[in-house]
This record gives C-alpha cells, sequence and structure tokens, in this order.
C-alpha cells in the first residue's frame, strides 16, 4: 500500500504512473526472506530507465536468486525531487517502497556521463554520504557498471567499487560475497580488500593516483595487493548466459515499451569513433533458435504487440534469414510487429526491404557518419556514396519519400571542405529522388540530417585527439546552414554545450569528483535534459575547482602519457589503438573481423580465434 | 463474432494509471490471457477495444468497463477468470456480460469522496460542506471546445450521503456523466476547497456507479 504522504505528493507531481510501482512482472518478495537486498539504480527518469535492456537483464537475474531481491530505482524528476525535499521523503524502490538506505548494495548503471549527478542527487536524496570515505559500514555498498565504467575515474570518490565489462556472472559473484561478509561480519575495507580479486571488480580506493607538474598522470600504484590491471569479463556463450523471460511492462509510456531481443554482443566494424564498437569485443552472437525461444516467451509473458532486435549492428548479424523467417511465422499469427533498427546501408538489400516494408515503418534512417569519403575513411565507417545512393534509391522506389541521415560534426581532421560535404551528400539524395521516374508519385522528397557532436571516448584509436572547441563547432554548424540551398533538406543539431561537459567527463580523472560535487550542490542534475542543463553552474563549479575544462576535452594527448584509465582492461591492447589511429591520420581503412582480424587483442577474453574459418 | 462487456475495477497503485494507458494494458491482459480475440480485417489489423467516461488520473473506480469482441463464444466465467489471472495488481474483472445499454446511455455517475484534512477536524469539515450545499448557485469556470464558460453547478450536484469519520470525511454524490453532460467530481472539488479556509485537504475519490436514464443500472 502506498503511505497517506506519498499520495499527497503524487496527487500533485506530473506523470505520478512513474512513483508507484507494482508493475505486471515486477517482483515481489519478503524482506525476511532474502538475505540481500539489491536497489538498481537507473540515473534518469523512470520512461528512460524502464527501456534499457541491461536493467531488465540484471533484475531478472538477481531476482531469479531466492535469496536475492532486487528492486528498482529510477531518478525522480524534479517536480517530484522538490516535493521529496519538501516533505522529507527518501528515495525509495518501486517495489518494496522502502528507502534505499536500507538496501545491503545500491547499484548504479552508468550508461552516459551526463548522468553522473543523477548518481550524487540520488544518493543525496536517499540520505546516503555521497564519498565512499564517509560511509565507514558495508551496507550500503555503493556499486556501478555499465559502458560508462570504462573510465570510472571522475566517479571514484563516490562509488566504493565497479564492476567492468558484462554483468551476468560477476554481478552474482559480486553478492555471494557480500552475503559472506554479512555473515562473517566484515568490515568495509575488509569487504573491499576481498572484493578486488573477483575479475572484472575495480575498487578505486585501493589505486593511489599521482600527478605531473603539468597536470597528466605520473602513476597509478596499487594498494593492499589489489591488481595492477583490471581486466572487464565477457560472456563467452551467448545461448546459455541468462536472459529474462519477463520484463516489466509498464503502465505509462516509456521510450521503448516492446520484447527486446539481444541478437548479439560485440560489433565486427571497428568504426573509430564508436566507443561500444570496442568497448563490447569480441563479437558473440546468439542462434536464431534461442532468440525465436526467447522472443516468444516474452511476448508471452507480457503481452507486447512488438519485437525489436538489438545489438550494435543488427544487419551484420550471421543468422538474420533464419532468425526472420522463424520468428515472423510466429508474430504474424499472433498480431506482433517486428521492428528493425539500427541497420547499416552496405547491408541493405531488396529483401531486407521486403521486410521492412512488411512491418510498416513510415521512414528510413541511415548513418554515413561523414559527408565525404576521405572523411568516412578516417573513421572507417566503410561505405561509398554509391552504396548510400543505392540504399536512397531503393527507399525511394519502394515508395518511401523521407530519409533521415545522421553524421557526426568535429572530427579528427576535419575540414570546412568536410563539413559542407555533409550537405552536398545529402542534395545529391534530393537530385536523386527527382531524376528516378519510379519515385513516389504526388510527394515531394525530405532528407533530415542529424548531426551529432563529437566526443572522443576511452578505449578508441581516438582517445588521444583533441576534440572541437565549442566555437570551432558553431563554426561548422553556421557554415552547414551556409551550404543547404533547398527548403528539402532539415538539418538539425544540438548546441555542443553538452558535447563538452560530456567529453570532460569521458577522459576525466579523479580530480573532477570535487567539480562534480560542486555543480551538484549547486543544483545540477538531468545534464542531459536541455530543460535543466546549467552550463553556467558547471563553468562556475570548474572555475571554483580550478580545473580547466579544456585539458581534459580540447588536449591533445600523445601516446606515452597515462591515460586515467589505462590500469583497466577492455581486452583491446594500447598498441592495436595507436595503429588504428594512425591508420585514421593516413585515411586508411580497416577491414572488419569478418573480413580479416586486425589483431585487436579482445580475443583473448576468448581464449581462442573470434570466428573460425 | 461475440460483443462482451469487461466491468472492472481500478483501485490501488491502479488509479495511476492513466486513462490511455489502461487501454494498452487491457489490450495486453487480452493477449496473454490467450482469448479468442477478433481483431479488425485489412492492412493493419487491431483489437477491437472501446472505452468511455474516461476517469480521472488519481481517481479509484469499482464500475469501470471496456467493450470487446471474440471470435468464439466462451462462458463468461470462463473470460473473466482467464482476464483476472494475468492483470496487475489494482485491476479486478468483476463480471463479463452482454452489452446492454450503449455507453452514450450513461446519464449519470456516483462518485464517493473522502477527504482528509489538513487542519480542522471531518466534523468540522461536514459543516463546511453543508455551508457549500446550502448555496442557490455555485459557479465555475469550465473549460469547453469553445474557451472557458461559467457554469452553474449547483443544480447538478445530488449529495447522497455524508459521514464525518475519525479520520475524512465522506460524502457520497451523484453527477451528470456521459457524452452529452459530464461534472467532474474534480470541479466540484475545487469549488469546495476554494471556499474554505486553509490548506486543500487531501481527497480520495472513487467512482462507484454509473446510471442510464430512469436510474437504470448501466451494468
Ligand atoms: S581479435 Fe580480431 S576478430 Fe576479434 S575483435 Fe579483435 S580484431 Fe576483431
Amino acid at each position: 500500500m502506498l503511505q497517506p504522504k506519498l499520495e499527497r505528493i503524487l496527487a500533485r507531481v506530473q506523470k505520478p504512473g512513474r512513483y508507484t510501482g507494482g508493475e505486471l512482472n515486477s517482483v515481489m518478495k519478503r524482506k525476511e526472506d532474502v538475505s540481500l537486498r539489491f536497489a538498481f539504480c537507473f540515473p534518469d527518469t523512470y520512461e528512460v530507465g524502464m527501456s534499457h535492456l541491461g536493467m531488465k537483464i540484471l533484475y531478472s537475474l538477481l531476482n531469479e536468486q531466492p535469496d536475492i531481491w532486487c528492486e528498482r530505482v529510477f531518478a525522480p524528476w524534479i517536480d517530484f525531487e522538490a516535493e521529496m525535499r519538501k516533505e522529507n521523503l527518501p528515495l525509495y524502490a518501486l517495489e518494496s517502497l522502502d528507502p534505499v538506505g536500507e538496501f545491503d548494495i545500491v547499484g548504479f548503471t552508468l550508461q552516459y556521463e551526463l548522468s553522473f549527478t543523477n548518481v550524487l542527487n540520488m544518493l543525496d536524496l536517499a540520505g546516503i554520504p555521497l564519498k565512499s570515505a564517509d560511509r565507514s559500514k558495508l551496507a550500503p555498498l555503493i556499486v556501478a557498471g555499465g559502458p560508462c565504467a570504462c573510465n570510472p575515474e571522475p566517479l571514484a570518490d563516490f562509488v566504493d567499487l565497479f564492476m567492468l565489462g558484462d554483468g551476468e556472472e560477476v554481478i552474482l559473484e559480486l553478492c555471494r560475497l557480500y552475503q559472506q561478509a554479512k555473515v562473517q561480519g566484515w568490515s568495509k575495507q575488509e569487504f573491499l580488500e576481498k572484493a578486488c580479486h573477483i575479475p572484472g571488480v575495480y575498487v578505486p580506493s585501493l589505486y593511489d593516483v599521482s600527478y605531473q607538474e603539468d597536470g597528466t598522470i605520473q602513476a597509478v600504484t596499487p594498494l593492499q595487493g589489489a591488481p595492477a590491471t583490471v581486466t572487464k569479463r565477457i560472456i563467452k556463450d551467448m545461448d546459455s548466459v541468462y536472459y529474462p523471460d519477463k520484463f516489466v511492462v509498464p503502465y505509462i509510456e516509456t521510450v521503448h515499451d516492446r520484447a527486446i531481443l539481444e541478437v548479439m554482443r560485440g560489433c565486427i566494424r571497428g568504426c573509430r569513433f564508436c566507443q561500444a564498437g570496442f568497448l563490447y569485443r569480441p563479437l558473440r552472437e546468439k542462434s536464431p533458435h534461442t532468440l525465436c525461444r526467447q522472443g516468444k516467451d516474452l511476448c508471452e509473458s507480457s503481452g507486447y504487440e512488438e519485437i525489436s532486435l538489438s545489438s550494435l549492428s543488427t544487419s551484420d548479424y550471421s543468422g538474420i534469414e533464419p532468425m526472420l523467417t522463424e520468428m515472423m511465422a510466429y508474430t504474424e499469427q499472433n498480431h506482433i510487429n517486428m521492428a528493425l533498427p539500427s541497420l547499416r546501408i552496405d547491408n541493405f538489400n531488396e529483401e531486407l526491404m521486403e521486410k521492412i516494408k512488411a512491418v510498416r515503418k513510415s521512414g528510413l534512417t541511415f548513418a554515413p557518419e561523414a559527408g565525404t569519403q576521405r572523411m568516412r575513411d578516417v573513421i572507417n565507417k566503410n561505405i561509398t556514396e554509391d552504396e548510400v545512393m543505392k540504399s536512397c534509391r531503393i527507399a525511394f522506389e519502394g515508395g518511401y519519400a523521407a530519409v533521415k541521415l545522421y553524421f557526426m560534426l568535429g572530427l579528427p581532421t576535419e575540414t570546412m571542405e568536410d563539413v559542407a560535404g555533409i550537405i552536398e551528400l545529402a542534395q545529391r539524395v534530393v537530385d536523386l529522388f527527382y531524376s528516378l521516374p519510379d519515385k513516389p508519385k504526388g510527394k515531394g522528397v525530405t532528407v533530415t540530417i542529424s548531426v551529432a557532436t563529437f566526443v572522443p571516448k576511452p578505449f578508441t584509436p581516438f582517445q588521444w585527439e583533441p576534440q572541437d572547441t565549442m566555437e570551432t563547432i558553431h563554426l561548422k554548424q553556421h557554415h552547414l546552414a551556409e551550404t543547404i540551398r533547398t527548403k528539402k533538406i532539415n538539418c538539425n543539431w544540438h548546441e555542443g554545450k553538452t558535447s563538452v561537459l560530456e567529453g570532460v567527463f569521458a577522459r576525466g580523472d579523479r580530480r573532477l569528483g570535487a567539480v562534480m560535487e560542486a555543480a551538484f550542490r549547486k543544483g545540477c542534475r538531468f545534464d542531459s535534459w536541455s530543460e535543466t542543463f546549467q552550463y553556467d553552474k558547471w563553468m562556475e563549479a570548474f572555475e571554483e575547482c580550478g580545473v580547466d575544462p579544456a585539458f581534459y576535452a580540447n588536449r591533445r594527448r600523445s601516446y606515452e602519457e597515462i591515460l586515467p584509465w589505462d590500469h583497466l582492461d577492455y581486452g583491446i591492447s594500447k598498441a592495436f589503438l595507436i595503429r588504428e589511429n594512425e591508420k585514421a591520420r593516413a585515411a586508411k581503412t580497416t577491414p572488419n573481423c569478418r573480413q580479416q582480424c586486425s589483431g585487436c587483442g579482445a580475443n583473448k577474453l576468448k581464449g581462442g580465434p573470434c570466428f573460425d574459418d | 463474432m461475440i460483443n462482451i462487456r469487461v466491468l472492472f475495477e481500478k483501485k490501488g497503485r491502479a488509479k495511476y494509471i492513466g486513462h490511455l494507458d489502461v487501454s494498452r494494458l487491457m489490450q495486453r491482459a487480452l493477449k496473454r490471457a490467450g482469448l479468442p480475440i477478433w481483431y479488425t480485417e485489412g492492412y493493419n489489423p487491431h483489437m477491437y477495444v472501446a472505452f468511455a467516461l474516461p476517469l480521472p488520473l488519481g481517481y479509484e473506480s469499482e464500475c469501470e468497463f471496456m467493450d470487446t469482441r471474440l471470435t468464439e463464444q466462451m462462458p463468461f466465467e470462463t473470460v473473466k477468470d482467464a482476464l483476472n489471472a494475468v492483470l496487475p495488481e489494482g485491476i479486478l474483472v468483476t463480471q463479463i456480460a452482454e452489452p446492454v445499454y450503449k455507453p452514450s446511455d450513461i446519464q449519470w455517475a456516483e462518485y464517493v469522496l473522502s477527504l482528509y484534512p489538513e487542519g480542522g477536524t471531518p466534523q468540522s469539515f461536514l459543516e463546511d460542506w453543508r455551508r457549500f450545499l446550502a448555496k442557490s448557485s455555485i459557479e465555475v469556470v469550465k473549460k469547453t471546445k469553445k474557451g472557458p464558460k461559467t457554469i452553474d453547478i449547483r443544480p447538478d450536484i445530488h449529495p447522497l450521503a455524508e459521514q464525518a469519520g475519525s479520520e475524512c470525511l465522506q460524502v457520497r454524490l451523484r453527477l451528470p456523466a456521459g457524452l452529452s453532460k459530464n461534472i467532474s467530481p474534480n470541479l466540484v472539488l475545487d469549488s469546495f476547497f476554494s471556499s474554505i479556509k486553509g490548506e486543500p485537504p487531501f481527497a480520495r475519490v472513487t467512482r462507484i456507479r454509473l446510471l442510464c436514464d430512469g436510474e437504470k443500472e448501466f451494468a
């Protein structure tokens, strides 16, 4: 039952359904029956968090254990937060409605850098001291995982330990050790010193970081016998790894509310700007049969009307044809839509087109990422203009009159010609449409181009590159706008202030903890939301802490510099990243992993070659 | 094709599920229950489900309904049990029936309002409430398609019962409901709250009955 206090608050906020829980398939247990309570926190709104696959997997996996109860927690929107603070209502979990401060482990998933202040805000709303050093007791233990754990240094002051890589195995090992610690009454320090020996667990307080005069890192020294490097965990066999047969079905509309099938982890492409493409190496696929079984289970337990396939590049999935054939036999019979997102242009053939059209998508999207061939070679996006044109032609002849093209601005070595090339490419797509005898009748074409700002990320070949300053990005955006000659082209971009912050935190170190806390104290949270982002407050925080954002964002690093994440091992060797960086500068491409292994090193995690020929 | 009317309660946490969200929830429940649901023909087949009289967010109800269609005859008890087995907390099917009246036949709805005083007592509230009802006219501004309009709702408020308990004041009333005329309890509550001093109380509202012309039960 909801407490009257909560009900009164709910009557005054937008979308109260975010805060009430009780959804279908949410897991209720009795706290007396479990020995570990896990609060799984997503540092963004309910609608965003409930759309996230990783959370669904780990939530169900933990709740499969009879002695563990995992509950969900999301960041309250600002209206609810204000009420919570006014009414002294602590942050609570959606299943039991118990305060998060009462849990054993409080775990955050770090999906993007701009959610870091929400982590602090959620701890604060839970009444949990922000700093790890200020929490002497074992409970609540603050842990985190997710892609941003690959450089967790900006959060090192706040989070007790990080889990690197795939979470399915390590999270259970961590919970088992915690249960032992509880029974045997270990101190937090004792626990952390043991936990750091679980492969994939990184305890930042067991590493001392020293700096040189110029501000770069001098050394990262492990303490108390902690391992010198921490290697990420991977799931080797995607067919036998746990996958939920139920999703919690939200009542209110969320970003994605449908059955999601993870077809594979990893990507063969090696696009040099894409952090996920390197972080999740090597490629591991699920069999079509496993996918069909999981899709059916999910639909039956949820009543979902749509299934979508999730991976970094679904059209590279080797079993796509047999899987779609088997799956669509089921979905058609049961009035379920099959959605196919994130297709790559070079795999976009007529047959796939037929399948996509069969499921009625209203528009098509492609991601050439850059406007000129030279620029695409630099980023290793192995697509030619001919292929872009061919895909668009198939789309237009198939009855579509709108396409959306994704690009990036601020890529390494980018010139104003490359910038103008984005518009020129879009213009050729417009021209193509009007040149086709078979174009859709009575319709004008719309080419929407969406231009994101490139942010260099750790564990990519561009990890040493300077990010464009905001001024340069503005100039380039201006140049884009100037180059457009027709109303058929719609161009969208973001202002770029958030990219500055994203860039700073992506490649930041521990000295940013103070800045983050200062910004949070000034009221910064939900930094990825334009209505709540407060750039000026952030700049004040940098100023007060004596930290220069340009040092992190706009500085070129040398290959020799010790990077804040160098003691973390994601399988990819530094030598490989250097090779790729050199090739990028020479505008040379690298074949994809199926064509030829480039020796990135990630196969050591698998203990064998990635593909058997 | 068999038309059925699903009567259900919406209580507890489920009262925070909005009207459109209830529709999605019910369609998914029909799917999970494995019932022989009738789909429209054509390019984009979908289930036929129809709701009427959207319940404001945060209200509970004992008399919600949804009309839908089955492809084959089935005992109503079986349909009810199959749905209740898959419905989430707070939503409970009370009856499956053959539709008798059309949703457009609905004329009245009855509500129970529970008012929890922030200051004062339920007893003093009761006096305020009586004073409020004793007025000869109660003017409120109602949003209409043609813009805001001032109307007198006093003639439309039919108080049925009132009781001051230890925690709250409960009143039961009947208001016009339906396509031609609809007075939301929110209108009544807002004007009542603005007639009293101090913080507006916390109110729980439950819709308990739907009536057609001549006071015939809708279902
Ligand atoms: S080891 Fe070779 S095949 Fe495997 S991910 Fe690295 S580059 Fe690709």
